[in-house]
């Protein structure tokens, strides 16, 4: 449900599976979310956690921490979860719910020292390329709701223009635009975050 | 390189580039400020796609933990409502003499008067508990 599209390999034929829909399908029952179903939230966690992990690296320093943060983020979307209304990337708004929890974990200094055990696989190979990754979702993180929405839709989710603006309620020129301006933005963010 | 793209990434391409095909994909690959766009897409890709496995024992424990904010949520909703039936029940109670009196009608004994509420109340608060254990 809310797993990320792997290679293309037919748009077609993955939309059938529904193993393969993003959750910001209309399928997605929000009134099941919004009443806080049990099963729901169950396969919610069981899918979307392995996609949430990597976002914890910044706020945590040992294992047992990450596994407390994540924990705590899913305890605070079920609180929250009637705020989702339905308009946009339900992991893009786990996302900001990643940024609130961490934030408070973290204290008042956000962490950049990713430790050995929490080491992105991509570092073992290249060093760089795990802090590069790392600075890349800050910089979505940090986006606009709309824009970070835009990206998650249309960069991850594999939702078409037309797809994506019928979910958000908007133009199809607007989602163009948002995309735009989000891909500047996230050029002088990761340009700040390197230098 | 994985291979031949299929029929349907192939018109993608076409239709993204306005099925000027060969003028296109020359500029994306030779076009500084394209590459770089590419690059970074790719890469953000990349990075928000990426996943790390979380284990069984972390899944089940914070599941766990739902079913116990649920309960604690189900039980705060079914305190507050006690609550709400219970101030009706008061409101019922005054409500009762209140109409008899501004009725007009002969003001009845104190005793009456409070069976008179007292009964109002219980049949109301009688109601919504029973409406409640039926939901």
């Amino acid at each position: 449900m809310c797993r990320a599209r792997p290679a293309d390999t037919g748009i077609a034929a993955r939309r059938d599976d529904p193993r393969e829909r993003p959750l910001s399908d209309d399928a997605f029952d929000l009134d099941r979310f919004h009443a806080g179903d049990e099963a729901l939230f169950t396969r919610l966690v069981r899918d979307c956690s392995p996609r949430l992990r990597p976002y914890l690296h910044r706020y945590t320093r040992t294992e047992a921490d990450m596994q407390d943060l994540l924990q705590d983020v899913w305890l605070r979307a079920y609180r929250k979860r009637r705020t989702f209304v339905g308009r946009g990337s339900l992991f893009g708004w786990l996302l900001t719910i990643v940024r609130t929890v961490g934030m408070a974990a973290a204290g008042q200094h956000e962490r950049d020292a990713v430790t050995e055990e929490l080491r992105d696989t991509a570092s073992a190979v290249d060093p760089d390329a795990g802090l590069l990754r790392d600075a890349l979702r800050a910089a979505v993180v940090a986006l606009p709701d709309r824009q970070r929405d835009v990206v998650l839709l249309r960069l991850v989710d594999g939702l078409s223009t037309a797809e994506t603006a019928r979910l958000l309620q908007c133009a199809e020129g607007t989602v163009k635009a948002t995309l735009h301006q989000a891909t500047r933005k996230l050029q002088e963010l990761l340009k700040e975050a390197v230098s | 390189m994985r291979g031949c793209p299929d029929t349907d990434a192939a018109v993608a391409i076409g239709a993204a580039l306005g099925w000027d095909v060969a003028n296109g994909l020359h500029h994306l690959q030779t076009c500084t400020v394209c590459r770089a766009r590419m690059d970074l897409l790719q890469r953000t890709r990349s990075a928000l796609a990426a996943t790390a496995a979380v284990d069984d024992a972390t899944l089940a424990r914070i599941s766990a933990a739902l079913h116990a904010e649920a309960d604690r949520e189900r039980a705060r909703q079914q305190a507050g409502a006690l609550w709400v039936s219970t101030l009706e029940a008061v409101l019922a109670g005054v409500a009762a003499p209140v109409v008899l009196i501004t009725s007009g009608m002969p003001i009845p004994g104190a005793a009456a008067l409070l069976l008179t509420s007292g009964l109002g109340a219980a049949l109301l608060l009688a109601g919504r508990r029973l409406r409640l254990h039926a939901a």
